[in-house]
């Protein structure tokens, strides 16, 4: 029950990770190796604000915008004079990384640091007690989740994003603008990844190197779902989530050993099933 | 997009209809002068130099010119890029160290061999199920690969040390194939009474720059040859049309396996060198930081010309190693800052001029634009074809 109920709470986490990064591939083609910054960047970000004083709500708030701002830049300064050059960008994306990483080694150290939690306490749900901050971050990204899904499925924006997805140069016929589109994507997406970063920082640590992880498990998922369908990332991140806290419960220094798991599943799926479970035939 | 970039090959047969020139002509072309000098002035160095501590950090870069180019043969040509690199170099260092261990009777010579064998070995072995895969999915599976051998040395703790490493490795001094050339040429060098009055940390540093200095001149010459070649040529074709090079009746998969395959044998043996001559091997040998570091070094030079690698290893280990440290003590006190400057200075590389460094360079200065195209990098140009 414990693996059950923490797992739901981690994979909807984790989706909000994995959400923008399959976004971003599906309409831009573009692979973002920043995109676990982007989570970091929220972290910080937010716990920079807090160290100021400023209430926890505002922190979250800053948080969220510093890492969609991040997005922006990135897209326009690296991503835009490039674009089309996808190992380029897996290289350049890549440096990005390791060049917020080192930004945030020198203004922070290498020192674990943590966010205070928005609620403190604990609560009893189906007989398992859990702490109330991760409750609050598992509901609150299932909540933006969902959000994102209908506005992807049910709103004229969102036709046009799927429609980029689907053939740039037809969107671009019927008066899209595929470029400002991606723009779009890649700030949203990075917002998303960067309110995961507030949301966990609370209970999880945060350190210069805490991108890899939801990285790699984004990539994981997207792998696993298949690049660039939505449904199949949804779908792969409930498999990640309830794996990754599977692993974290019952393996001996399993908490370390997560990664590991994450990488045996990506090549185990790239050797089986390269399209993922519901993606398109890989090209 | 959608334009080949057959024009930039360098098949243009303007050599007055007698045929394809040799490849040791093709190489020499862009720039006879620079490339038969950089040995010689690196040979002559030490004559000139006696700063024994930059003498030390130039054959480590000496070894991560191996790195670069063993990288680049793979990644750099056929456009595979790999992520992982740090697998082949740790595969190499830790078969010299652990044999160095278990078998101390086993001579270095023969160390080195069995990492070049057992880094042919596991290029084959991730070769074979990579073949397919490209673009970010290669990248992820080689990066995976060499995470999953990092937690390999964690769980054969007791052999490899885990995270301290093995320590006491044989080095190049105790190798009688290394320590004759690393003699000799100090002879020949720095006259012959070379090591009398030096103690024996200064021999060691010695001999320890000229043997990485003469495999680095075989294995980077051996690798140019090949590269500036038919086969360079064959490699590169696959990077700019697969299809098209099966269809013109390239055996794509004995290339695309004989490049991983050559890459890592060559990183291999780097790779064990660099254990025979730090004497130590650790985690960092596998880390994903020394993967990255050789992406860097490799598109910041150049990739697929091999001599950009080579030449960006010099500038790139050296300014971190060496020079940043003595220009600002901001360095010193936050050594992360070296590779987020690294970073930063690659982005805006890969902004301005996709073809690193190195080529356009070599290019002015033979000031002869289309012949030394040959030497241009391709894999950021080529890589971004979409369907």
């Amino acid at each position: 029950m414990d693996v059950l109920v923490q797992g739901a709470l981690t994979s909807a986490v984790i989706a909000l990770v994995a959400l923008g990064f399959s976004l971003v591939y599906g309409v831009g083609g573009i692979v973002n190796l920043a995109h676990g910054s982007f989570f970091m960047i929220g972290a910080y970000s937010a716990y920079a604000m807090s160290e100021t004083g400023a209430p926890l709500l505002v922190s979250a708030v800053v948080g969220v915008l510093a890492a969609t701002l991040a997005g922006v830049l990135l897209e326009r300064l690296v991503i835009t004079p490039i674009r089309h050059q996808e190992v380029a960008v897996l290289i350049a994306t890549l440096a990005v990384a390791i060049l917020v990483q080192s930004g945030v080694q020198f203004f922070y150290g290498g020192l674990e640091r943590q966010l205070p939690g928005f609620v403190s306490g604990a609560v009893t749900v189906f007989g398992v007690t859990l702490q109330q901050t991760r409750v609050l971050a598992g509901l609150v990204a299932l909540v933006t989740i969902v959000t994102v899904l209908l506005v992807l499925t049910r709103t004229p924006t969102g036709r046009m994003v799927r429609a980029v997805a689907q053939d740039e140069e037809a969107s671009r016929l019927i008066g899209v603008r595929p470029e400002r589109v991606t723009l779009y994507v890649l700030a949203i997406g990075a917002g998303l990844a960067g309110l995961a970063g507030v949301l966990t920082a609370p209970y999880g640590v945060l350190t210069p190197t805490m991108w890899l992880l939801p990285l790699t498990q984004a990539f994981a998922i997207v792998i696993l779902g298949g690049l660039g369908s939505i449904p199949g990332t949804v779908l792969a991140s409930v498999v990640v989530g309830f794996l990754d806290r599977f692993v974290a419960f019952n393996v001996k220094d399993g908490d370390i050993k997560v990664g590991l798991v994450t990488v045996a599943v990506i090549l185990a799926t790239l050797v089986l099933r390269p399209q993922g479970f519901l993606g398109k035939v890989a090209r | 997009m959608t334009s080949t970039k057959v024009a930039e090959q360098p098949a243009a047969p303007s050599d007055g209809g007698s045929g394809r020139p040799s490849p040791l002509k093709r190489l020499l072309r862009p720039n006879p002068l620079i490339l038969l000098a950089l040995p010689i002035v690196l040979l002559y160095l030490p004559r000139f130099v006696d700063n024994t501590t930059l003498l030390q950090q130039i054959a480590v870069a000496t070894i991560f010119v191996m790195f670069a180019a063993s990288w680049d043969i793979l990644s750099g040509y056929t456009g595979q890029v790999n992520f992982g690199h740090a697998a082949f170099i740790g595969t190499g260092a830790y078969t010299v160290a652990l044999l160095s261990k278990y078998q101390p009777d086993v001579s270095n010579e023969l160390a080195l061999l069995a990492a070049v064998g057992a880094a042919a070995l596991l290029g084959l072995l991730i070769g074979i199920p990579c073949l397919r895969l490209k673009g970010p999915y290669l990248a992820l599976a080689t990066l995976s690969v060499a995470g999953a051998l990092v937690q390999l040395t964690f769980i054969f703790k007791t052999q490899t040390g885990g995270e301290d490493g093995i320590a006491g490795v044989k080095t190049v001094i105790d190798g009688s194939l290394t320590n004759t050339i690393g003699e000799g040429l100090s002879k020949l060098v720095l006259g012959p009474l070379t090591f009398s009055g030096l103690g024996g940390f200064d021999q060691y540093i010695y001999v320890s720059y000229f043997v990485t200095l003469v495999f680095m001149v075989v294995m980077v010459g051996g690798l140019m040859l090949l590269g500036y070649g038919k086969r360079g040529l064959v490699l590169r074709s696959i990077q700019q049309d697969e299809l098209a090079a099966e269809a013109a009746g390239v055996p794509l998969t004995r290339y695309k396996l004989g490049a991983f395959v050559l890459s890592a044998a060559c990183a291999g043996l780097a790779g064990g060198l660099y254990a025979q001559v730090r004497g130590t091997v650790a985690l960092d040998l596998l880390a994903v930081d020394l993967s990255l570091l050789i992406i860097i070094i490799a598109a910041f030079g150049g990739a697929g010309s091999i001599i950009g690698p080579a030449i960006g290893a010099y500038v790139v280990v050296l300014l971190q190693n060496y020079y940043l440290d003595r220009a600002t003590d901001l360095f010193v006190e936050h050594p992360e800052l070296k590779i987020g400057t690294f970073a930063l200075l690659l982005i805006i590389v890969l902004i301005v001029q996709p073809r690193g460094i190195v080529p356009p360079l070599l290019q002015r200065l033979s000031g002869r634009g289309s012949a030394t195209r040959a030497a241009g990098a391709t894999m950021v140009e080529g890589g971004g074809a979409k369907p």
